[in-house]
């Protein structure tokens, strides 16, 4: 449990550290005193002794000194830089404090706040960069690399930009690993540096009919495909909130993609044809396990459930939820209630995550893991109108402002629900896509990703499901 | 009939059950009544799955919904569901002159299926409601209503005409009471989706449309689904209730209508300028549909499409 979080002041590095009164509860009784010395745990595992002061009359204005000008220089603390204090239990009943450092990351030059602590921060780089060496990852080199980086604090991007040519290696090694999924639109597939992440967990977002429900469903099916088709050779978990998974239409995008992978047999190779057996479009529908949900209890109960769901059935290789929002915007009166049951839905997804990536190191190279898609429809309303407008109108910068304003404005208001579910979600979000109407054409934008650009791209959705956006569009925009 | 009893798993069983996708084909699907319509609709309305109808009064929204309440009580072989429908009115006076004109033409478009004594009207529940709190005070009648089915012909349908009425009086446009409204809608859309998974139903909504006053930003302009801008009698509209509600929908149709002057009629020099209305459907957005459109005219036995 987070005690409090606070961006560093001048002060706050140079002499002590300061905190709001009412986080005093959570610390150790004072008794009569003025001061008390408790222990926290960084990071690293090493303890820290902070001493906490407080004034005996009036307003108390807590302190933290002792170690704390120590643990700055030893950490090469900065203004700006983020610390959370926080409390646990542990069995024994007695608490422990832990601090955590956030630095601001750098990626390409722009200054992305995530929502990770250093040491994460380090694995998602690795991950971008190297997934084939995510195993082994802890082998003597990389491990020194890691402790070099927490000690100095190395700048993220000179570690990239210091060997482009293994990155290159790395990732071309990565996409013959097949660790993503493709949208089957060669454009949006590009701009997703190979299509939809496996490793991580995306979000998708959109106003009604642009084609979230498409996408999920051709990513549905995609996963089944042969790993030289953008596939993973996969099955799918698609859950259905809303009711607007219609069978006929994944029979539909199924028989388009069965067609199109026999089509693609005939230039590949000969041989390959006759080892590998044919798909049918019955079968790709057998392969998605889907789930209809009428209510946040089964919703919450079938993600308690999807743990054993996805250890008794091993070879599920995406998840998709649809929408994972619905069901959380009926009126929940209880604020509290809403946010513990976000937090418990979010905890879960965490084991699940955990769970997935200790399959995948006993499996090795078994590329399998899960992708959790969660199409969170934003809690756009009447009131967003100039944020959608800003939005709409230069979406490369502007879907920033949305979110931020979102988060900021309505945090008074019943608003609360998208942004506790946003904020909840977006530790595990790793990208968010965003699907928007720019002119006629449906465009996708990649709000957020740790170590791909935003950039946008036109897709469409044709009787055979996702596809590039028709060549006269593509014209008309290069004109 | 079997699909219809209630899958106690669904609400008592917290584990839930998958299926896969191939147990919900073939979808079924209420027919209008009209080849170009259905072919529009790809076969009908959908069950499991709300349907919302917009449209500006007088473009046939009611039309359509007591074509289908009609409609589903005949048999699968011709469409149908052979279901009774459960109707809850907001707006006032419930045409019922109209609903007995249909009926009576539909009476004699299959006089085999319905017998001398047995009158379509009969099969269609009338319920007024006036509040949206109203709404969904009556769900738990609703669901006892759609589970204890004495009639002979279980209901398979439900139309809400319209939902826009529900919401008209009671709501400012201020923050508290937007968020009020929109909480209500996921909340009706909930109990409406879960009754339609249960009960395998047909649920059509109407909706009305507002005129798009400013050009400027506004929540109006964000366009939802197919077409770049709703017009209808020559003006610019957009759905009612907003962003909110969209999402509370699996699939919206849009009825426009516009008058054209169709040229002279009755020769010779004093000749009167005829005008003709054209009306069509446009699929605005749906999971399983493609961006389709076709022309109706509404005559006195129905809704009928039309090739021009």
């Amino acid at each position: 449990m987070a005690i409090f979080s606070k961006l560093l002041t001048k002060t706050d590095i140079e002499k002590r550290l300061s905190f709001p009164t009412k986080c005093l509860r959570s610390l150790p009784c004072f008794g009569r005193g003025h001061a008390v010395d408790f222990h926290v745990m960084d990071e690293c595992g090493q303890v820290w002794t902070f001493r906490c002061t407080i004034r005996k009359k009036n307003n108390p204005k807590p302190v933290i000194s002792k170690d704390w000008s120590k643990f700055v220089s030893s950490k090469h603390l900065d203004v700006g830089d983020k610390i959370t204090l926080s409390k646990l239990d542990n069995e024994v009943g007695c608490a422990f404090y832990r601090i955590e450092v956030k630095k601001p990351v750098k990626l390409f030059g722009v200054n992305v706040d995530l929502e990770i602590s250093d040491g994460e921060a380090l694995e998602i780089l690795k991950v971008a960069s190297s997934p084939g060496s995510l195993m082994d990852g802890l082998d003597g080199s990389n491990a020194i690399l890691q402790q070099e980086q927490q000690q100095q604090s190395l700048n993220p991007k000179d570690w990239i930009v210091a060997d482009p040519q293994n990155a290159w290696d790395l990732l071309h090694e990565e996409r013959s690993l097949m660790t993503r999924l493709t949208t089957s639109c060669a454009d949006l597939d590009d701009i997703l540096g190979g299509g939809i992440s496996c490793k991580q967990v995306t979000e998708i977002g959109g106003v009604p009919g642009i084609g979230k429900t498409q996408l999920g469903i051709q990513l549905a099916v995609n996963v089944q495909m042969p790993s030289y088709c953008g596939g993973l050779g996969g099955k799918a978990i698609y859950i259905d909130t809303e009711g607007s998974f219609m069978g006929e239409r994944a029979q539909e995008i199924a028989e388009a993609c069965v067609e199109d992978i026999s089509e693609y047999k005939r230039f590949l190779h000969k041989d390959l044809q006759a080892c590998q057996g044919e798909i049918h479009g019955k079968d790709v529908l057998q392969n998605i396990y889907f789930f209809r949900i009428c209510s946040y209890t089964e919703q919450i109960a079938l993600i308690n459930y999807l743990e054993e769901f996805i250890s008794d059935h091993k070879d599920v290789k995406i998840v998709i939820i649809d929408s994972v929002a619905f069901h959380f915007r009926q009126g929940f009166e209880d604020l509290a209630l809403r946010t513990r049951i976000l937090g418990e839905m979010a905890l879960k997804l965490v084991k699940l995550a955990k769970m997935c990536s200790l399959a995948l190191t006993e499996l090795r190279k078994v590329f399998g893991t899960v992708l959790i898609s969660v199409y969170f429809e934003h809690a756009y309303h009447l009131s967003h109108q100039y944020d959608v407008a800003c939005f709409l109108n230069d979406a490369m910068y502007a879907a920033v402002v949305l979110l931020n304003q979102v988060t900021t404005r309505y945090m008074e208001g019943s608003f609360q629900l998208s942004f506790s579910l946003g904020d909840s979600w977006s530790r595990w979000c790793t990208n968010r896509i965003i699907l928007y109407w720019n002119r006629n054409e449906r465009y996708a934008y990649i709000d957020k990703s740790p170590y791909l650009r935003p950039a946008a791209a036109p897709y469409s959705v044709t009787a055979r499901g996702i596809r590039n956006s028709a060549p006269h569009c593509k014209r008309s925009k290069l004109v | 009939m079997s699909q219809i009893q209630s899958d106690p798993s669904t609400h008592n069983n917290l584990r839930p059950a998958f299926m896969t996708p191939q147990k919900l084909l073939p979808v079924e699907k209420c027919s209008l009544g009209c080849p170009i319509l259905d072919c529009c609709m790809g076969g009908g309305i959908p069950c499991n799955s709300i349907t919302e109808i917009v449209a500006e009064s007088g473009s046939g929204k009611t039309q359509l919904c007591l074509q289908l309440s009609l409609r589903a009580q005949l048999p699968p072989f011709l469409g149908g569901l052979s279901a009774s429908s459960l109707y809850l009115y907001t707006e006032f006076p419930f045409p019922t002159r109209r609903l007995h004109q249909l009926s009576s033409a539909l009476q004699c478009q299959y006089p085999q299926i319905f017998a001398s004594n047995y009158d379509p009207c009969d099969r269609i529940f009338l319920q007024s409601v006036n509040t949206a709190d109203q709404l969904l005070d009556i769900m738990p009648q609703v669901e006892s209503f759609l589970e204890n089915s004495k009639t002979r012909l279980p209901v398979r349908v439900i139309v809400i005409d319209s939902m826009a009425a529900l919401f008209r009086a009671e709501f400012e446009n201020t923050a508290s009471d937007l968020i009020r409204r929109s909480s209500l809608f996921f909340k009706i859309s909930g109990k409406l989706k879960e009754f339609a998974k249960r009960f395998n139903l047909v649920v059509l909504v109407t909706n009305q449309v507002m005129d798009v006053m400013d050009s400027g930003e506004g929540v109006n302009e964000v366009r939802i689904g197919n077409l770049s801008g709703m017009y209808s009698s020559g003006r610019r509209v957009c759905p009612a209730l907003g962003l909110s509600w969209a999402n509370c929908v699996n699939s919206r149709l849009f009825l426009s209508k516009d008058e054209y002057e169709s040229g002279l009629v009755g020769g010779g020099e004093i000749g009167f300028l005829s005008r003709e209305t054209r009306r069509r459907l446009h699929v605005v957005f749906a999971p399983h549909l493609p961006d389709l459109s076709c022309e109706f005219v509404i005559r006195r036995e129905g809704v009928v499409g039309v090739n021009r």
